[in-house]
């Protein structure tokens, strides 16, 4: 039950960090040739991982290396996953002395911070997992061979829709100020507008036929412009609102790179800084109407 | 996470110095001046988690030969700036062994570092710093403490959560509290010879020998 609960906040509110104790598990009975898995001590993955590991009955070393409570795939992207916090454990946790063998599985995501050339030098010998742990079984059974299902990294909508909750929850926070100033009359629309924004960047952005999560965000909001401009009859509240959503669906757009497996380098700052100053300029251009 | 937040945590060094000083109330800063007082003309200073270089300045100041570590390649860039006669390793305090030798510093300090790490990490560090150590040198450490003191832990609890969150929001990040730090100094061989609190005992000033 804690745990549902526990999985529950932490979807929502994956942007900040939730850290577990940093440790080297001993899960089942391993003996000396037993497998040694490493993962971040991000507090979701660590208690599913340890549940499967249990459930499927795999003897192994479980090493939950200190990464603050960041996710594998960030914390190696942020460059604070590596070989150095890998051996720092292997050292502080006598992890040598427990196996007959220099062999350590890494998650396939940690790939972009982990230099296995650094373990070698220092006597280790670092493989690359199946990027999902429920591949595990099937790895560990085969000879750690992986066939190409368990390199594949997939975005289903299951997933989709868990970054979807976290990202619309975190812009929410960051709108919502300046939601109650500029459109205090308006707020459950302009939230309501960014739960639309940022839950369609991640359920349907790969619909839209353009590259940068920019324009799909700009793409998101011309069905509501032509809602808005239809329906609405006031010249200068069909500016403002006009310049409220573009900048609304262009923060959101730019936004999600962080929250997307589309990359976080679409050079989209100046395009983004650019429509923002514009429709700031065009908004207060309406108040001196 | 977030791409607007995830900029905003790569500068979060910039802003470092100053979300600490508000969560300690400019006690941190006291701490160091106190741990500089210690260090004299050409000793070798070895700084523990230095951060942003601020301690390691202060030493410097004083005529030390300082080195820092830090596995944050992020407050090292901003501590290159704030101390640049200062020498720095990027490694994780976990890897000592393999950089720094045998009673090769006669003052090893640390402020907010310990508190980062885990018991085991604690222990492994503190016989480390046991062999880096020169015969006759000392040991400073500042770090927060839960207070043992029952009033002195409640007020811990409701001064420290708001200045948590509002720190948090300055520099994404917050200090830990460490708990029987004594037994972690014992167990890696060494003595607590004096000890100073501030702030209602929620941190203390500890002076190590071998």
């Amino acid at each position: 039950m804690i745990g549902w609960i526990k999985d529950i906040y932490q979807t929502i509110f994956r942007f900040v960090r939730f850290p577990c104790e940093p440790e080297t598990v001993a899960i089942g009975n391993p003996d000396k040739s037993s497998p040694i898995l490493v993962t971040c001590n991000f507090d979701y993955t660590v208690r599913h991982l340890k549940e499967y590991l249990e459930k499927e009955g795999l003897d192994c070393f479980l090493l939950v290396v200190n990464t603050n409570g960041t996710n594998v795939w960030c914390a190696a992207a942020e460059g604070i996953f590596t070989a150095e916090t890998i051996l720092s454990h292997l050292k502080v946790y006598n992890v040598g002395e427990r196996v007959n063998h220099n062999r350590i599985v890494l998650p396939q995501l940690s790939a972009p911070g982990v230099k296995r050339k650094a373990l070698k030098e220092h006597g280790w010998e670092g493989i690359y997992g199946p990027v999902y742990f429920t591949d595990l079984k099937e790895y560990l059974n085969n000879g750690f061979a992986k066939n190409k299902d368990m390199q594949a990294l997939e975005y289903g909508y299951w997933e989709r829709f868990k970054m979807g909750l976290s990202h619309s929850v975190f812009c929410t926070l960051v709108c919502i100020l300046p939601i109650l100033i500029f459109a205090s009359d308006w707020w459950i629309q302009g939230i309501a507008l960014v739960w639309y924004f940022a839950f369609s960047m991640q359920l349907i952005e790969h619909f839209i036929p353009v590259n940068r999560l920019l324009y799909k965000g700009l793409a998101l909001s011309l069905p509501v412009l032509a809602l808005l401009l239809t329906s609405e009859t006031d010249p200068v509240l069909k500016i403002q609102a006009s310049m409220g959503i573009l900048a609304l669906s262009a923060y959101i757009g730019f936004d999600a790179q962080g929250h997307s497996h589309l990359g976080q380098n679409q050079q989209s700052g100046k395009l983004f800084a650019g429509i923002f100053a514009f429709s700031a300029l065009v908004y207060g251009g309406t108040l001196l109407l | 996470m977030s791409f607007v937040y995830m900029k905003i945590l790569e500068s979060r060094p910039e802003r470092y110095d100053l979300g600490m000083s508000l969560l300690t109330l400019g006690t941190l800063t006291k701490i160091k001046r106190q741990i500089a007082e210690h260090v004299h003309s050409g000793n070798q200073v070895l700084d523990l988690g230095c951060g942003t270089g601020t301690l390691a300045q202060m030493c410097i100041e004083r005529g030390a030969v300082v080195t820092g570590v830090d596995a944050n390649s992020g407050m090292l860039a901003v501590a290159k700036r704030n101390s640049p006669s200062a020498n720095y390793l990027n490694i994780s305090l976990g890897n000592l062994d393999e950089h720094l030798g045998d009673e090769s510093f006669d003052i090893i300090l640390s402020t907010l570092a310990f508190s980062e790490l885990t018991r085991a990490e604690r222990i492994h560090v503190l016989k480390q710093i046991k062999r880096i150590l020169k015969n006759g040198g000392k040991v400073l450490i500042g770090d927060e403490i839960i207070p043992e003191n029952i009033l002195a832990k409640c007020l811990y609890y409701a001064f420290r959560l708001p200045m948590r969150l509002l720190t948090w929001v300055i520099t994404q990040t917050t200090t830990n509290a460490i708990s029987n730090f004594d037994d972690d100094v014992r167990e890696a061989g060494m003595e607590i010879v004096h000890r100073k609190s501030f702030m209602l005992g929620m941190f203390i000033l500890l002076e190590i020998k071998k």
